[in-house]
């Protein structure tokens, strides 16, 4: 029965679900310094699931597709990609299609610790935020399955 | 075919949502006026109420019932809150879930029931009815998120529009809900072909009945209502109608129970007969109106019918099947990027790797770095074109990167590689689109050879030492002298590595992969016998022989000493304990990752702020041990940087995690613990003394050969035994062991030349540190301190600049930090002693 009803469900506010909402362009641009910056076209695939890829996407320019079976999702530009391998290391869990032209800015674990070597204030704040992010998703799942069982 | 049970996302929207938005606010009005009129002129109010709309709307949610939800004037007024903003949004309490869609049952009764004691023939009752609807709906919205305050919970038409609606004749899409906030159980917007079978299929029992009863009871709600003789007592009336409502859902029961069609099919035909019976009663108009509209429901029900049982069965055809994988793509997908990282895009040249991403370069960017930050599988080295660690083939645009220079092509012919087709990666500065691919190209023949008066007297070169020295020498003997029998002895067990990559044995798990820094045909190409794992006892100067540890003894014409140089331990008790470890070899690193794992070690100290001991820290670091650096001198890399420098450093440590403790002097290793001159005491479950390099010369020194600190040379490197050359770490040159690749190839090419019968004299090397030590890069090249100094300071970003100029104001040496895209042109200015434009230079 569920499947005829899966709402997409409330989100959390956009300021929620926003990474690093309250740091000004000074310090995104000492993160984008420490980036790489990948061009895609579309149809290729930026992300593969079952890769081992310890890294932070921020993707910049263009938009990314989720495939899961019928179903389809695009996330766009300025979007935060790939948060949850570069915290736990794992491999990638999804594979993500470019649908348009585009960039990303790739920090790899290695950039992220010269960032924190230079910037520790900003790169804590920085962990912090995307453990906030990662944690309303779990609470956003929580009351799923919460849902689920009423 | 299509899916059977569509959501509002996936029905194509046959409006524009502008023209919706018009459509609400003309219902509005339109709903406001009959109000206006119910209270202006009470009789043409009524009349259009209740003798036109309101016998008109069943018709409408049978036949396109989306069209109603998303036009309906309660609806519209209950997205207000929501389209403006100020919505409190809440999430409905589960008593108001449960309860809201029986309190709508029962309004709609007690407005069915007292519709003719109260509203048929009162304009005020019917414009408060209507008015009063209109407000309770706003509230709803006001309070509830999505539509739950009012639409899909205690609107009163919610269930005939779900009963009539399942099977729409057209669909049309939700057009209020964007996006879906999930409000409602089995909500009708979401999926108006299955919300009623799934509520009629609901696994809670109450939730289903509910639903069912009310559709029981609407064919005799509609009897008793039409067949009432007027005129009637209200006491009489709502008994007849309570009967009728009874009578009708025993009936539903009876039925239910005696019958074989299921709750569902039971449940279309009670709807149909209770449209059928509305519209025998209500048809409004003339006969020749009346007649055909009641002939048009009958057929359509037919129709519906069909359909609704089709329907059902593709249901439960569906109820066994898994349901779709779904989760994964529900809630939200990506956070969103503060403004602050409005980023243009990146400027600068392209390079594509083959089979990976395409990445832009900032310009001069070596393509090393760029296959580095991309976590691409390169190894990297010495970083100045000599170790061959890095070699990659180019596809398209050669020219767009900067121009080898001597080292680097000796390095490609070394690897077997055409230069034109290939490139060392640290040294091919990117200047405009290039595609390469991480394996070289080997499909070009090499031409190493080098037209070379040798001296044919010479018939056997033996080479002590496989490293870079040993193999580069044993290389150039075989470029110049086609047909000399070349023996390498090699006290270690692995072929030529990259020593500078073995910190990444500690932490990395990938071993001894991509460490190789020949082919594994190389020793055979190029006819050079490679005895590793073999100790050189002894060398017979009288007899012209190394003896091997092995027994066997091989006879030299010439002999090339390139036995390098070992980790240098100063006297300390209790050195050599287990977890006391040096870093020297690739058997050195793999012991102490071993080492960490066999005994859980948690904390370690590094004795040696040095290049080696700093990446040796980093490497335990990442492995996760609690890392100390211990550092005589007053600051870090003293032989590379000046004091500020060093200070910059330590606070880029300290901010990763590594502690650094200056001016420490270790006395002794006691009880797990590091003991300091100062008396302070350091746990360490892992010590490591990196205090630099003590040249090999045991061999030499048992030889009879002359040394001192390494072994003494000539201009042409020849040692106190002419047959005999030394190269690398182990020679004492100008006074001096400096230990660095660079030189150790420059020497042995040189070396090489001459013990083949040359007389070229060895120049000197400048030494050029380049280095990338604890992810930040390093340039350190010729004198430290001078006659003029140019200093520029980042101490934010890490990044220092430093020229040393003489009198005359050209180049004698530069520190840079973090300045990996300076190193070509500051190398260059200092090794050529040039005058250097320090402002232009940024």
């Amino acid at each position: 029965m569920s499947s005829y009803f899966d709402y997409p469900t409330e989100e959390p506010a956009e300021s929620d679900m926003t990474f690093l909402a309250a740091r000004g362009e000074e310090d995104w641009a000492i993160v984008l310094a420490h980036t790489e910056a990948r061009r895609f076209s579309a149809g290729e695939e930026v992300i593969r699931a079952g890769d081992d890829d310890r890294a932070l996407y921020l993707l910049t320019a263009g938009s990314l597709a989720v495939a899961s079976g019928a179903a389809f999702r695009t996330i766009d530009a300025p979007s935060v990609v790939g948060e949850v391998a570069f915290l736990d290391g794992g491999r990638r869990s999804l594979t993500l299609v470019a649908t348009t032209e585009g960039e990303l800015r790739r920090l790899s674990l290695d950039a992220f610790e010269a960032l924190a070597g230079r910037h520790p204030e900003l790169a804590r704040a920085m962990l912090f935020d995307l453990g906030r992010i990662v944690s309303l998703r779990l609470r956003f799942l929580t009351e799923l399955i919460e849902d689920g069982v009423s | 075919m299509g899916d059977p049970f569509p959501n509002y996302t996936q029905i194509p929207d046959p409006l524009p949502q502008a023209a919706w938005r018009a459509a609400r606010v003309a219902s509005v009005v339109l709903a406001l006026g009959v109000c206006v009129l119910l209270l202006a002129a009470p009789e043409e109010g009524l009349d259009l109420w209740w003798e036109l709309l309101v016998p008109l709307l069943p018709l409408v949610w049978f036949v396109a019932p989306g069209l109603w939800r998303n036009v309906c004037p309660l609806a519209a007024v209950n997205q207000v809150p929501r389209v403006a903003g100020f919505t409190r949004g809440l999430t409905a309490p589960q008593w108001f879930r449960t309860y809201a869609p029986l309190a709508g049952i029962a309004i709609f009764l007690a407005a069915v029931f007292s519709r003719p004691l109260v509203f048929e023939d009162s304009g005020a009752a019917s414009a408060a009815l209507i008015g009063g609807a209109l407000a309770a709906a706003f509230a709803g919205g006001y309070l509830l998120k999505g539509k739950s305050g009012w639409c899909s919970s205690l609107c009163p038409m919610l269930p005939v529009q779900r009963m009539y609606g399942q099977t729409p004749f057209a669909t049309v899409p939700n057009s209020h809900c964007r996006p879906c906030v999930g409000c409602t159980k089995n909500c009708y917007d979401f999926n108006p072909r299955v919300a009623f079978l799934a509520d009629v299929h609901d696994g809670d029992r109450q939730w289903s009945t509910t639903r069912k009863l009310f559709v029981a009871a609407f064919p005799g709600l509609v009897i008793a209502f039409f067949t009432g003789p007027e005129p009637q007592a209200a006491g009489e009336h709502l008994a007849r109608m309570a009967l009728g409502v009874a009578a009708s859902a025993g009936s539903f029961l009876a039925l239910e129970a005696l019958l074989p069609a299921s709750t569902a099919r039971l449940a279309a035909v009670y709807g149909a007969a209770a449209i059928n019976l509305f519209y025998w009663w209500a048809a409004p108009g003339p006969d020749w109106v009346a007649w055909p509209l009641r002939a048009l429901v009958l057929a359509l029900t037919v129709v519906w019918l069909r359909r609704t049982f089709a329907k059902e069965r593709q249901f439960l055809e569906r109820q066994g099947l898994p349901a779709p994988r779904r989760m994964l793509l529900r809630g939200p997908l990506a956070a969103r990027l503060g403004r602050g990282a409005a980023a243009a895009p990146a400027a600068g040249p392209e390079v594509a790797f083959e089979d990976g991403p395409r990445v832009v370069a900032k310009p001069d960017t070596p393509l090393l770095e760029l296959a580095e930050s991309a976590d691409l599988p390169i190894e990297a080295g010495c970083r100045m074109g000599v170790c061959g660690a890095d070699p990659v083939g180019i596809v398209s645009g050669a020219e767009h990167l900067s121009p080898p220079a001597a080292d680097e092509k000796a390095t490609l012919e070394r690897l077997g590689l055409d230069p034109a087709h290939n490139r060392m990666a640290c040294c091919a500065r990117v200047n405009g689109p290039v595609a390469v691919s991480l394996t070289p190209r080997r499909d070009t023949g090499v031409v190493t050879r080098i037209d070379f008066p040798f001296d044919p007297a010479v018939r056997r070169v033996v080479v002590i030492g496989n490293g870079i020295a040993g193999v580069t020498a044993a290389d150039h003997v075989r470029r110049r002298h086609p047909d000399c029998a070349i023996d390498v002895v090699a006290a270690e067990p692995h072929p030529l590595y990259n020593r500078m990559g073995i910190s990444r044995l500690i932490y990395g798990r990938s071993a001894m992969v991509g460490l190789h820094l020949l082919p594994d045909a190389w020793y055979d190409d190029n006819r050079v016998t490679c005895w590793l794992n073999t100790r050189a006892l002894e060398i017979d100067r009288e007899a012209g022989e190394v003896l091997l540890g092995t027994g066997e003894r091989l006879p030299f014409d010439r002999l090339i000493l390139a036995t390098g140089s070992e980790a240098h331990v100063p006297e300390l008790p209790g050195f050599g304990a287990p977890g006391t470890f040096v870093l020297r070899t690739a058997t050195d690193a793999l012991a102490i990752r071993e080492y960490v794992q066999q005994v859980g070690a948690g904390r370690a100290v590094v004795a040696g702020g040095g290049l080696l001991g700093l990446e040796a820290a980093y490497a335990i670091h990442k492995l996760g041990l609690r890392t100390t650096v211990l550092e005589r001198g007053p600051w870090l890399l003293r032989r590379q940087l000046d004091a500020a420098a060093g200070a910059l450093l330590r606070g880029y440590l300290a901010n990763l995690g590594i502690e650094v403790v200056l001016e420490a002097e270790t006395v002794a290793l006691e009880d797990g613990s590091v003991v300091l001159a100062s008396g302070d005491r350091l746990r360490a479950d892992v010590f490591l003394v990196a205090a630099g390099i003590a040249p090999a010369t045991d061999l030499a020194r048992r030889a009879g050969l002359e040394v001192a600190r390494g072994v003494l040379v000539d201009a042409h490197l020849r040692t106190s035994d002419e047959r005999i050359f030394a190269v690398g770490d182990v020679v004492e040159w100008d006074a001096a062991v400096l230990g660095l690749w660079p030189v150790a190839v420059d020497q042995a090419e040189v070396a090489a030349e001459n013990a083949v019968g040359g007389a070229r004299p060895y120049a000197g090397t400048v030494p050029v540190t380049m280095l990338k030590v604890v992810g930040v890069e390093l340039l350190s090249v010729g004198r430290l301190a001078g006659a003029r100094e140019l200093v520029d300071a980042d101490e934010d970003a890490l990044r220092y600049r430093k020229l040393v100029l003489d009198e005359g104001g050209r180049a004698e040496g530069a520190i840079l930090l973090g300045h990996p895209e300076l190193a070509p042109a500051v190398t260059a200015a200092v090794r050529e002693r040039r005058e250097v434009d320090w402002a232009a230079l940024s």
